[in-house]
């Protein structure tokens, strides 16, 4: 008894004590954010403190982000490329890595040192940017999307390795039953690859949404094109750059009232985190499994 | 018969674009992307008047687009890859010597026959851009050379807050001793702000050029940066224009134990060599700032919040400062009449469809009529001339849209839209009729610029309304104004590419510089200044600072020589 007192005891100890690292451990990684969130919905007067709640509390900022036609217009184009970019680069990595798991495939390991060896060099950026201008991509829509249609060898590892974990007697009743390689791919390996899928859809919906360099490099001139990345850059820089009095003076007519460059940058930076927060815990139940399915062979 | 159908088609809309496109060619605009690095918003010249005024000259518009991100990567890449814009701007001189040597560009010399003005107005300073091409040839400029900077919004300045010049009966401050004492008393009166934060005087030093405004040039007088009147500050040893070491110019040592008497009275921001622009701008918003030094552009937005809060008491005003040996020194006006590539190189590539229009545009606006038009708009509707003083000042119509519709009809003007195209003086007076170069800082535009108790605390203090006057006016502390023409080519300060050694010695001097100055600013006693400040002199030496003097010096010397 005395010893079953003693163990519960213990356990409660450390429950408490485990509770309570856990419990700070969320503070120090999520309070950041809040105090971001509390920056953006703060007036003017707020300097660098510690906030538990907005001080003066305004929507200006947002207003100021959200109104601005070309945001919205980013926007438009950072969503289309992410669900475009996401979808194509997802249907050719896995048709990529479903090829590669079979072990049958001519050439196979030919194909494979063909796909490892630029997962280690890259050409640089000066024969990127000429080999997309040589292929007329660049000041288009389709430097977003073309690519990055293969997602790199490391996405397709994970890919290949989970599908190879797929029961072959699946593959081989839809053989039977007369399916050929395409039928089984997208009526067995896809549907049973979500949580695969999922994760490695996830890394790049967020590479897409993220995406700052390749406008800057590839479609700065045209306005039409601007990612929501670096259209939120250039807005920041509109109230950042002002060196004449004057200027900042007009800017803070224009919003009613002062723009703290502080309050700006965290309305900025809450716009871009927000869409790919409301989305990751829907894929959160397929993200521990993927990760780890799909890292370890079977 | 399908086919023969479709054939009639094609041939007919062949035919029908045919016209369309010979009219395309005649009548439409010459329309010019210029992709911008420092633009705050993207615009068309032709959303304005004044550049519908130029576009019926020319039938030229320039679509400006802002851009964001490294500028000299874009510029690399545009080289490599070949397509680069018509019209460009370059930013680092290398880059343009990459340009030169690639035979990307267009001579400007190829088109002298049709610019006479601009070959005019930058005569002296040809020279020395030329000499930057293996073939002697013109293939950029830089706008604004020939100018005369430093007349207008110094940056090196004091933004005091006027509140404390109200208590202390609104002194004309101008020398460092005038200043340490009226902030201890400040300090003495204001330890904290009424929400209970302590109050100092802050400095954005956390900011990539931040030690370069602690005053008189810390240190590397021979190191690029922005701001004429910067080096001009420096010249005022005439026996030896480039070589004023730390050891050599009192200055130096002067600013430096103004900064350290500053944080021996706890009057200085322990947070200032952090600090950046947003932060400034938080403590100001606050009224913790009691003052800061040169970020002065950084007060618009607190000032607005200050009026908006029904607290314009505490707005920020500027005052000059010198060091008290300094106090009867001369004003330094510099009139840069060099042109080796730095900052802001104009090229136009050979990838422009229609250089001989644009040539003409340059022109034009490099002449005495296109200058006026482009930055001043039309004599009657927007500008007046004082018949007896030929002085040019903002219209009443113009200072009523400028009030009441600055927004709508005063931004639709347009002036300056051309800015970064032709020969731009802003706020520095043209060297011809020694008037501001752009309508926005004629005195009664400038007048409106500032708060009423902006305006208020400098005719108090200065005994002068108008703010700029307390550089340039009749009561101003700050006489004896002295213009040096820089014909020693100023930018060629700078050590070229190819002395990787030297620009190696450079940087790791300058790195153990700026790793001293807070040590030697943050000294406990005078004694301790004195001997950190010396040991910093000695370092220098020992690094082999001379070397690169002595190569600038050389430099320097060669290129007046010729």
């Amino acid at each position: 008894m005395k010893k079953m007192d003693k163990g519960r005891a213990e356990d409660l100890v450390f429950t408490g004590c485990n509770g309570f690292a856990m419990l700070l451990l969320v503070f120090l990684t999520g309070y950041p954010i809040l105090h971001l969130l509390y920056l953006s919905l703060s007036s003017a007067a707020v300097g660098n403190e510690f906030l538990l709640a907005p001080r003066g509390f305004t929507l200006r900022y947002y207003r100021e982000v959200l109104a601005d036609q070309k945001v919205l217009h980013a926007g438009f184009i950072s969503m289309a490329r992410t669900v475009l970019g996401t979808g194509s680069m997802l249907l050719i990595t896995s048709a990529g890595a479903f090829a590669m798991a079979d072990r049958q495939l001519v050439g196979h390991k030919a194909l494979w040192r063909y796909y490892l060896i630029p997962m280690f060099i890259s050409g640089g950026m000066i024969p990127s940017y000429l080999l997309m201008k040589q292929l007329c991509l660049t000041g288009t829509f389709w430097i977003y999307i073309l690519p990055s249609l293969f997602g790199g060898t490391y996405n397709m590892i994970l890919m290949k390795t989970f599908m190879e974990q797929l029961p072959t007697g699946l593959v081989e009743a839809a053989e039977i039953d007369g399916a050929n390689d395409i039928s089984v791919f997208f009526r067995i390996a896809l549907p049973l690859s979500l949580p695969i899928l999922a994760t490695v859809g996830l890394f790049s919906a967020v590479g897409h949404w993220n995406a700052y360099t390749d406008t800057m490099l590839y479609c700065a001139e045209n306005e039409n094109l601007h990612t929501l990345q670096y259209s939120l850059m250039l807005l920041l820089n509109r109230y950042s750059s002002s060196t004449s009095i004057e200027s900042i003076r007009n800017l803070a007519k224009e919003n009613g009232g002062a723009i703290s460059p502080i309050g700006l940058k965290s309305a900025l930076t809450f716009v871009t985190i927000l869409p790919i927060m409301c989305v990751y815990p829907f894929l959160q139940k397929y993200f521990v499994k993927g990760l780890l399915v799909g890292a370890i062979k079977a | 018969m399908k086919k023969r159908w479709c054939l009639i088609l094609a041939m007919v809309l062949l035919a029908a674009s045919i016209p369309a496109a010979m009219a395309a060619e005649n009548d439409d605009p010459y329309v010019i992307t210029w992709l911008k690095d420092g633009l705050s918003e993207s615009y068309n010249t032709a959303d304005f008047e004044i550049g519908r005024h130029i576009k019926e000259k020319f039938n030229i518009e320039i679509e400006f687009v802002a851009f964001t991100g490294d500028w000299s990567e874009k510029c690399a890449l545009w080289l490599a890859g070949g397509d680069y814009p018509e019209i460009m701007q370059i930013n680092t001189a290398e880059l343009t010597q990459q340009y030169i040597n690639a035979g990307a560009l267009l001579s400007y010399d190829d088109y002298q026959d049709i610019m006479p003005d601009f070959f005019a107005r930058f005569a002296a300073a040809l020279p020395s851009a030329r000499a930057c091409a293996p073939d002697g040839k013109l293939y950029f400029y830089i706008s604004p050379t020939g100018a005369l900077s430093g007349t207008y919004d110094t940056p090196l300045a004091w933004t005091v807050r006027s509140d404390l010049l109200e208590e202390q009966g609104w002194p004309n401050l101008l020398t460092a001793s005038e200043w340490l004492e009226f902030f201890k008393t400040a300090k003495a009166n204001h330890p904290t702000t009424e929400d209970g934060l302590e109050t100092y005087v802050d400095l954005p030093l956390g900011e990539a050029w931040g030690y370069n405004t602690l005053g008189i040039l810390i240190p590397e007088v021979y190191h690029v940066s922005g701001g004429n009147q910067v080096k001009a500050t420096n010249l005022l040893d005439e026996s030896h224009p480039i070589l004023d070491t730390w050891a050599d110019n009192a200055l130096y040592h002067d600013t430096l134990a103004f900064w350290n008497a500053m944080w021996r009275n706890d009057l200085l921001d322990p947070e200032c060599f952090t600090d950046k622009c947003d932060q400034l701008v938080a403590k100001s918003n606050t009224t913790q700032c009691l003052a800061s030094w040169y970020a002065r552009w950084l007060f618009g937005s607190t000032n607005n919040l200050m009026i908006e809060r029904g607290t314009p008491q505490y707005t920020y005003v500027e005052m000059p400062f010198r060091t008290d040996a300094t106090a009867d020194s001369p004003r330094i006006i510099m009139q840069v009449n060099s042109m080796v590539p730095g900052f802001g190189n104009i090229v136009v590539t050979k990838n422009c469809k229609q250089p001989e229009r644009v040539m003409e545009l340059i022109n034009f606006l490099s002449s005495d009529e296109g200058m006026l038009l482009h930055h001043w708009g039309v004599e009657g509707v927007d500008y007046v001339v004082d018949p007896e003083t030929g002085k040019r000042d903002a219209s009443p119509e113009l200072l009523d849209l400028y009030i009441n519709d600055h927004d709508g009809a005063f931004k639709q003007k347009g002036f300056s839209c051309f800015d970064n195209l032709g020969v731009n003086y802003a706020q520095n007076y043209n060297p011809v009729d020694m008037q501001p170069g752009n309508i926005n800082y004629s005195d009664s535009i400038q007048a409106l610029s500032y708060t009423e108790r902006q305006l208020e605390a400098i005719e108090k203090t200065n005994g002068d309304p108008l703010p700029w006057h307390i550089y340039c006016g009749e009561h101003s502390r700050l006489q004896n104004t002295v213009i040096v023409t820089d014909t020693l080519a100023i930018e060629g300060w700078t050590i070229p590419a190819e002395e990787e050694e030297l620009l190696d010695l450079e940087q790791e001097i300058l790195d153990y510089t700026y790793m001293q100055i807070p040590k030697i600013i943050m000294a406990e006693t005078e004694e301790e200044f004195e001997a950190l400040f010396a040991e910093t002199i000695q370092f220098r030496k020992d690094m082999g600072i001379d070397k690169i003097l002595d190569f600038l010096q050389e430099r320097v010397d060669a290129l007046a020589a010729e």
